[in-house]
């Protein structure tokens, strides 16, 4: 068992099975109008691990991601990203984690198509036309890449969503409430993601309030109230 | 949380502060010279001395407002908010004082109330410009936004000054131009009460920020307390 | 990418075509209820003329930037650059850029319009003034598009934003006006450079606080 240095850096353990953590979730506190939503919450992840957040409605998770993808401020703490800080660090630091919301969190008069050569390019990993073509084909969404998306339907949406997870090289995977407004085909496209993710190690989190689908897919999870996280089961 | 009554320096300051503001009273009235002698020493220019502290003042205020924005910007620390609204305040009320007492000195002097210059108009321009801070801190969304976007303010606004000022001096020298008084030309005796009156209403401010201050912690632990912290 | 960004506002421009026409005809009809309300000869108008022209400009510049903040909120667009590895302060260079470039569009068709129906004289210099209006339309929308990034998020933002436009905005259209008076009587450069100086002045000024400031304003 090896204690690598710590230069501001998080320490990790490597042990015979070399797992080593990801993400650390250090000190992070939230409040909107002075209620506390995140209470100096810690949270670490390791490598290749799955966690899932659960909570009532309005508990903070959604929060919490938003949060470490620092699209909401934070009052105080920090999240680092091997090592590198998420919050308070460059935004260079940011270039392996994407966020995907029940938000399309992209823009409506544009097409598809563009919404992703955009994110790509944003994401500082720019695609060709083909590798867009090819997402939108494993998304199902290829008759409608020409479209504005504020014409796609909730679920065409969260299927966009997921054919950002194919241009984007990420290595954390943040994941709100991926299953809500999925058709049929869409929830059957999203376990088909998530089976692959499981089988190649990827680590994510997702939140959701469905404990028993999370139960399903995550390594451990927490439930987040009153501002606090509680580790509710692991596997 | 001790009440602010009951603290030992703020006493001192208040009594210093009454007895500040009566003798300033009295010379003023009886034993200062009036100030603008175009315009024939005329009794009501006395309110000079209330004038021009109060806009010193408020530019201090308004001052603090923008330090206490970045160091809340750098720091996060909610203090730096509460000194920031409440400078802001109290620099919005001297500002008011400097609107009321221009124009009363304006009618007296020169027989016109609101006159077009850069001074005057800067402070209206500063006292609208704050009337917007404290819209935003009103319709802003949650505190902890509603501080970080006001600081942002505050720098912003602060920093427009001078450029305000300065391009209403270049634009009013076109217009009418008022006799304007040179601070260093007055004689001693006048200074001497001037700077007497700017120290009684620097320490009112102080004071009253102190105060303000004061308060706006005790409305965070009473927030605090009802979320069960 | 700021040119990915800069891209993505002019695209979204040119597709969905709301803000410079919207700009623009507003600007018009301002412009024609000038010309009922006031019922002077062309030589008075001429008078009033540069200060009615730049007040229309600030009067669509709060338009045209609420309307391009306001495209970034929807579907929470805005999520996407926020959460990606992009600098914030380039958020805040390309809406000062799209915003320039929006208003200059709108004046364009603005003014030709301006001097017709108010009979006015066409002004020699054009150099000159293309120059004072590519500077002012610089400083309006830079301190506008640090306005509207404040406002973005709050309540009743469409009137917040010229709440707290106008009052930091003053020493703009003073020295826009001032230039705009001067150029109309063809006085030479050296004698109204100090309102030039002005407008450098601001446009530097909140350019750089916009790019330094910037990150503070855009999240939740």
């Amino acid at each position: 068992m090896m204690i690598l240095s710590n230069k501001g850096r998080v320490r990790s353990r490597v042990s015979s099975n070399t797992i080593t953590v990801m993400l650390e979730i250090q000190n992070l506190s939230k409040s909107f109008f002075m209620r506390p939503v995140l209470k100096d919450l810690s949270l670490r992840v390791k490598d290749g691990e799955i966690v899932g957040i659960v909570g009532a409605n309005g508990a903070g998770k959604t929060t919490l991601l938003r949060t470490l993808a620092r699209i909401s401020a934070c009052d105080s703490g920090d999240a680092f990203l091997n090592g590198n800080s998420l919050i308070k660090g460059s935004h260079k630091n940011r270039e392996n984690v994407l966020f995907i919301s029940h938000h399309p969190n992209l823009y409506p008069v544009l097409t598809g198509e563009e919404n992703l050569k955009l994110t790509a390019r944003l994401y500082g990993h720019p695609k060709s036309v083909d590798e867009i073509s090819e997402a939108l084909e494993k998304v199902g969404l290829s008759r409608y890449r020409w479209d504005p998306i504020r014409n796609y339907s909730r679920g065409m949406l969260q299927r966009l969503g997921l054919a950002k997870t194919i241009i984007v090289p990420w290595k954390l995977l943040l994941l709100d409430e991926p299953t809500t407004g999925l058709d049929e085909d869409g929830s059957q496209l999203l376990e088909n993601f998530l089976h692959r993710w499981q089988e190649e190690d990827r680590s994510m989190m997702i939140v959701s309030h469905d404990m028993s689908w999370l139960k399903r897919y995550c390594t451990v999870i927490y439930s987040l109230s009153d501002g606090v996280l509680n580790k509710e089961s692991q596997s | 949380m001790n009440s602010f009554n009951s603290k030992r320096i703020p006493n001192i300051m208040a009594v210093i502060i009454i007895i500040m503001l009566g003798a300033g009273l009295k010379i003023v009235v009886d034993y200062s010279l009036t100030v603008d002698k175009e315009a024939g020493y005329l009794w009501a220019q006395k309110i000079f001395y209330y004038h021009v502290p109060s806009a010193w003042t408020a530019f201090l205020g308004y001052f603090i407002v923008m330090i206490a924005g970045v160091q809340f910007l750098r720091t996060g620390n909610r203090k730096w908010d509460q000194i920031g609204v409440a400078s802001a305040e109290l620099g919005t009320f001297f500002c008011l004082l400097i609107l009321i007492t221009g124009p009363i000195w304006g009618q007296a002097a020169w027989g016109q109330p609101w006159t077009w210059e850069p001074r005057l108009l800067t402070t209206l321009i500063l006292f609208l410009l704050y009337v917007g801070y404290f819209m935003l801190r009103q319709f802003g969304g949650h505190y902890e936004r509603i501080a970080r976007n006001s600081a942002v303010l505050g720098i912003i606004a602060f920093l427009d000054v001078p450029i305000v000022y300065l391009s209403l001096k270049f634009w009013s020298a076109d217009t009418q131009a008022h006799p304007q008084l040179g601070m260093s030309e007055q004689s001693s005796l006048v200074l001497n009460v001037f700077f007497f009156n700017l120290a009684t209403f620097t320490l009112l401010f102080i004071y009253m920020v102190w105060y303000r201050i004061h308060i706006l912690k005790l409305k965070q632990k009473q927030l605090e307390l009802t979320h069960g912290l | 990418m700021f040119t990915a960004l800069l891209k993505k506002d002019l695209l979204i421009e040119l597709r969905s075509k709301e803000i410079v026409i919207s700009m623009a005809s507003f600007g018009v009809s301002v412009i024609l209820l000038y010309s009922f309300s006031f019922n002077e000869s062309p030589k008075t108008f001429s008078i009033f003329a540069s200060g009615l022209l730049w007040m229309v400009f600030l009067f669509i510049s709060v338009l045209g930037l609420h309307r391009s903040f306001s495209l970034e909120k929807e579907f929470d667009a805005i999520g996407l650059v926020l959460s990606a590895p992009v600098d914030r302060s380039l958020i805040f260079l390309s809406k000062w850029v799209s915003g320039f470039l929006f208003l200059l569009m709108a004046q364009i068709i603005i003014v030709p319009l301006f001097w017709l129906f108010l009979a006015l004289d066409i002004p020699s210099q054009i150099g000159l003034w293309l120059l004072l209006f590519i500077m002012a339309d610089l400083g309006i929308a830079a301190v506008g598009s640090l306005v509207a990034g404040i406002t973005l998020r709050a309540r009743m933002s469409e009137v917040l934003l010229p709440i707290l436009l106008f009052p930091l905005v003053s020493p703009l259209l003073i020295a826009a006006v001032k230039s705009t008076d001067a150029l109309m009587v063809g006085l030479p450069f050296e004698e109204w450079k100090v309102w030039g100086a002005i407008i450098f002045t601001f446009v530097i000024a909140f350019s750089v606080t916009g790019v330094l400031i910037f990150d503070y304003v855009s999240e939740e």
